[in-house]
């Protein structure tokens, strides 16, 4: 009895879990995202992967407005969501964040030195998206690079 | 070839085969077939002589017994044809077709002995070796192997030495006998002319009771017919039975009861006991008797609890503590000292200094419990169980593999224990420790219980499975079941 | 005397190479090829041969593996975002319809592995492994002979140690009684060294023995599953077998050359199953007109 009450446990505390997260597509993609009104200025976002296809434009350049916690990964998860983009990342906001796949492109898709990066004003950071703290007036590009940035414009690995 | 434990034995059969020889210094020169034995190239030294050796265990290496088979032959990169014809042939010869396809791990003590011979006998040795290849297999297993070993002496001459405690079976097939002691040669002659100085221990129960019936006679009886026309013959029989003791712990209350269980290991296999019904007195040594397989150990560890029966009726109370003495008393060890482990039992310096002395251990307890002889360890293991106080020690074959000495020392120690009021329920297929020690014997036949009774009259109420003292006396003394028992009734009647 | 029934496979029957080949063959496909009709055919091989040689169903067993599968299913998605049609979001993240699927298909292939891997374990018995290896490496068929014969008895060793030490009252940790069957172990094997050696262990030029003749029959199955194995070989690098599961599902090959590397395959996945009915109906109708009784194999 004693091992049969505790799978109940168990099972239950995981239904409780996926509850509390849970979001029909409905609503995840609704504009709703509770952002304030206190924008402190706006930044040009873009996502291509140029190195894929000739053009292979995902996301133009946008305008859009942010705030003063804003980062280069909060606004992509925004302008992503705002589109309806497939968009597949690891961690949590805030902590360190890994983007994997930005519309069902994923990195490795092609070959071990593939995968996606973002630049800001022409420098691609070393830190990760979600530490970069953006300012009024930045252009944040988000690109899919095949050789580890060095087709994309950067040379941190160049020999 | 005799002699006690440590007396050199095992260490001159091994040095008779260069692949076992110990390391150390030899002075001194050893010939095999004529060639000295440094000169021996490897494969010479592999075939021409064979050795079996006492823990057949440990001796089989692979997991059918067909490849063990081919074990030694594969060694000498024999094709597989040659290999399949000459372990057919030999499987016939030991009788082993039917195991041929069995698992090694489903073997029993005598099978397994018999796959060892084979084995070794497949390269055709001249000079066969073997070192205390029966002490522990039971009364027939032992047999049998020794009628293979007579067989591949008589028909394919192959010379045999073969050294054992006790040599009932082979003395009289022997040509000769060799006692060693402290590592000294100090016999060697024909079975019959043994000079007075061979220690009576080492010799078969007939020749050990004409010795002591007849201190001067020069003549050897090497076998049971002999001694039983000898006493005929020279003794007028008119008391004929031996008494009884009076065996006051009889009315003592049952400490143990058991009613009709049953057991077996799992849904799928057969039974290994059934309907079996048991009491065991307080304060009673108490025997069982059967043959290899019989189910004995699996009854002692349901007494002890660690197997449970599927039906039936198991008493005892919670109150009552029970040990068990394992077959292999390293079992029972885990600390790197004697003096180390027996304190892991029990604080009380004073009273492992009591036991250990009870014992004749005291000596012990510095060494490493794995570095004792067979015996010592058994009683090393004993003192261990002793210091936890049990009310009832199990005993699972406790005089396996002993010489004599050893085997007495034992025995002592259980009657002795019987003083302090501990129960003890042995386990063995020894029919001469169940003789002298028990105050009732039980035999365990067929998954069931077939005859329980006093020792001495246990014993002369069976003819075939039986001490080879009540063998002796069958029809002539009844009740006469050990050494002393035909002695004793010797002496009360008159010679002619 | 303890007495092991074994089940008996018909296909064991055949000399270990090719029963071995074919095996490989087979779970190296099924894992593989990525393809669903592949992993469908091999999955229903798997459980029709599992059946016919145990010759019962437990309901328990198939009620565990079918959880076990429906774990497999339900983890995927918990993991893999990938896909375009997505069905929630759970924590920020996209559930997808192809992570679902991908994983009820990781679930067959999984369990159709097991399955074959247990079918495998039942025929290639130990003596088989061992001419495999022994034939080209006759000191390592020893090595696996040994290791073969001394795990049962380390095994009843180490329970009767724990028995014993719980039996003077204070039971004793796993490592102690592990640590003790160790120190048993190394002096045991001293005696065991010496059995070896004055058995010839360490002459050179050692030969392999075993039982196993390499007949016409077994000839056939060498060649039919190497020629199998070559067409699905081509057909797969060729791309008639491909199949994808992101970012969406891929159509099912169906062309002339996927249907003929499907029809290779069932060949593979079906033979061992129908071997064991071949095998039991050909049996069953010589002895039920004779009358005599079937008897199981002891051993």
């Amino acid at each position: 009895m004693k091992k049969r009450s505790i799978w109940v446990i168990i099972i239950l505390l995981i239904v409780v879990v996926f509850a509390l997260n849970f979001e029909t597509v409905g609503k995840h993609y609704s504009a709703d995202n509770g952002k304030s009104e206190n924008y402190v200025g706006y930044v040009v976002i873009s996502v291509d992967a140029n190195q894929i296809a000739e053009n292979k434009i995902i996301v133009p350049e946008t305008e859009i407005p942010i705030s003063d916690d804003d980062t280069a990964f909060s606004v992509l998860n925004e302008i992503l969501t705002e589109q309806k983009i497939h968009f597949d990342y690891a961690g949590v906001s805030g902590n360190s964040v890994y983007v994997k796949a930005i519309d069902n492109i994923y990195e490795y898709d092609y070959g071990d030195l593939s995968g996606w990066m973002y630049s800001v004003n022409d420098n691609f950071p070393t830190i990760s998206s979600s530490e970069y703290i953006l300012h009024d007036g930045d252009i944040v590009k988000w690109v899919y690079t095949r050789d580890l940035g060095r087709d994309v414009g950067d040379n941190y690995y160049a020999k | 070839m005799c002699g006690r434990s440590g007396s050199g034995k095992t260490t001159l059969l091994k040095l008779l085969k260069k692949q076992l020889a110990p390391y150390g210094e030899r002075t001194g020169d050893i010939f095999v077939l004529g060639k000295k034995i440094e000169e021996q190239s490897e494969q010479e030294s592999v075939t021409a002589v064979g050795f079996v050796m006492q823990n057949s265990n440990t001796s089989i290496v692979t997991e059918t017994v067909w490849r063990e088979l081919a074990f030694g032959l594969e060694s000498l990169g024999k094709s597989s044809d040659e290999i399949r014809r000459k372990t057919a042939e030999i499987s016939v010869y030991f009788g082993l077709e039917p195991i041929y396809n069995k698992k090694t791990e489903y073997l029993s003590g005598g099978e397994r002995q018999i796959v060892n011979l084979a084995s070794v006998m497949l390269h055709e040795p001249e000079i066969l070796l073997l070192d205390e290849p029966t002490s522990r297999l039971d009364t027939i297993s032992a047999k049998k192997l020794i009628s293979h070993i007579i067989r591949l002496n008589r028909e394919l001459g192959t010379t045999v030495i073969i050294s054992e405690h006790y040599t009932d079976d082979i003395f009289s097939y022997a040509n000769r006998v060799i006692l060693l002691e402290k590592g000294k040669l100090i016999e060697n002659s024909h079975p019959k002319h043994i000079s007075q100085n061979f220690s009576e221990i080492f010799l078969p129960t007939s020749a050990r009771i004409h010795r002591a019936i007849s201190p001067n006679a020069n003549e050897i009886l090497v076998t049971s017919a002999e001694i039983r026309r000898y006493i005929l013959d020279n003794y007028t029989i008119t008391k004929n039975i031996m008494p009884i003791s009076s065996q006051p712990e009889q009315n003592n209350e049952n400490i143990l009861k058991i009613r009709n269980i049953y057991f077996r290991y799992s849904k799928n296999e057969s039974d290994i006991l059934t309907n079996l019904s048991l009491d065991v007195k307080k304060g009673e040594i108490f025997s069982i008797i059967g043959s290899n397989g019989s189910g004995k150990s699996t009854l002692l560890k349901i007494i002890l609890g660690t197997e449970k029966i599927y039906s039936g009726f198991y008493k005892r109370s919670k109150k009552i503590k029970i040990s068990m003495l394992p077959q292999d008393p390293r079992e029972i060890f885990f600390k790197s000292t004697v003096e180390e482990d027996l304190l892991s039992v029990c604080d009380n310096k004073e009273r492992i200094s009591d036991i250990c002395e009870f014992l004749g251990i005291s000596e012990l307890m510095s060494r490493h419990p794995y570095d004792l002889s067979g015996g010592e360890q058994q009683k090393t293991a004993l003192a261990k169980i002793l210091l936890t106080s049990p009310d009832i020690i199990l005993l699972d074959e406790p005089t396996k593999a002993m010489d004599f000495e050893s085997r007495q020392s034992v025995i002592s120690i259980i009657r002795n224990l019987k003083k302090s009021g501990v129960t003890q329920i042995i386990v063995t297929h020894d029919t001469r420790t169940a003789s002298e020690c028990s105050d009732r014997c039980a035999f365990l036949f067929n998954k069931n219980i077939v005859s329980i009774d006093e020792p001495k009259r246990f014993f002369s109420q069976l003819t075939y499975f039986t001490t080879p003292e009540a063998q002796i006396a069958r029809g002539i003394f009844q009740n006469a079941v050990t050494m002393s028992d035909v002695v004793e009734m010797c002496r009360k009647n008159n010679i002619k | 005397m303890i007495i092991i029934m074994q089940n008996e496979c018909a296909f064991s029957k055949i000399h270990p190479l090719p029963l071995f080949m074919w095996f490989v063959s087979v779970i190296s496909f099924t894992v593989l090829a990525m393809n669903p009709i592949i992993v469908i055919i091999s999955f229903i091989g798997a459980v029709a041969h599992r059946i016919l040689v145990s010759k019962k169903i437990s309901v328990k067993s198939i009620i565990g593996n079918a959880v076990f599968m429906m774990m497999i299913t339900i983890i995927n998605p918990l993991f893999s975002h990938h896909g375009v049609t997505e069905l929630f979001f759970l924590g920020g993240l996209p559930v997808t319809l192809e992570a679902l699927i991908f994983g009820f298909f990781m679930s067959i292939v999984i369990q159709t592995s097991i399955l074959w891997c247990l079918s495998m374990s039942e025929c290639m018995t130990s003596d088989k492994i061992i001419h495999l290896i022994g034939k080209i490496f006759p000191k390592i068929a020893v090595l696996i002979s040994l290791i073969l014969r001394f795990i049962p008895l380390m095994k009843d060793k180490y329970k009767r140690i724990i028995d014993s030490q719980t039996a003077l009252g204070e039971p004793i940790s796993y490592l102690s009684a592990f640590s003790v069957l160790v120190s048993i172990f190394l002096e045991d094997s001293i005696d065991t060294a010496d059995s070896m050696k004055s058995r010839g262990a360490e002459l050179k030029n050692r030969t392999n023995y075993s039982n196993f003749k390499f007949s016409p029959k077994d000839f056939c199955f060498l060649i039919f599953d190497v020629i199998i194995c070559a067409v699905i070989i081509i057909s797969i690098k060729k791309g008639c077998l491909n199949f994808s599961f992101y970012p969406s599902i891929s159509e099912i090959p169906t062309e002339n050359s996927a249907c003929f590397s499907y029809i290779m395959f069932a060949i593979l996945a079906f033979v061992p199953a129908a071997v064991e009915v071949i095998f039991w109906t050909r049996f069953v109708s010589i002895s039920s007109v004779l009358n005599i009784p079937m008897k199981k194999q002891k051993h």
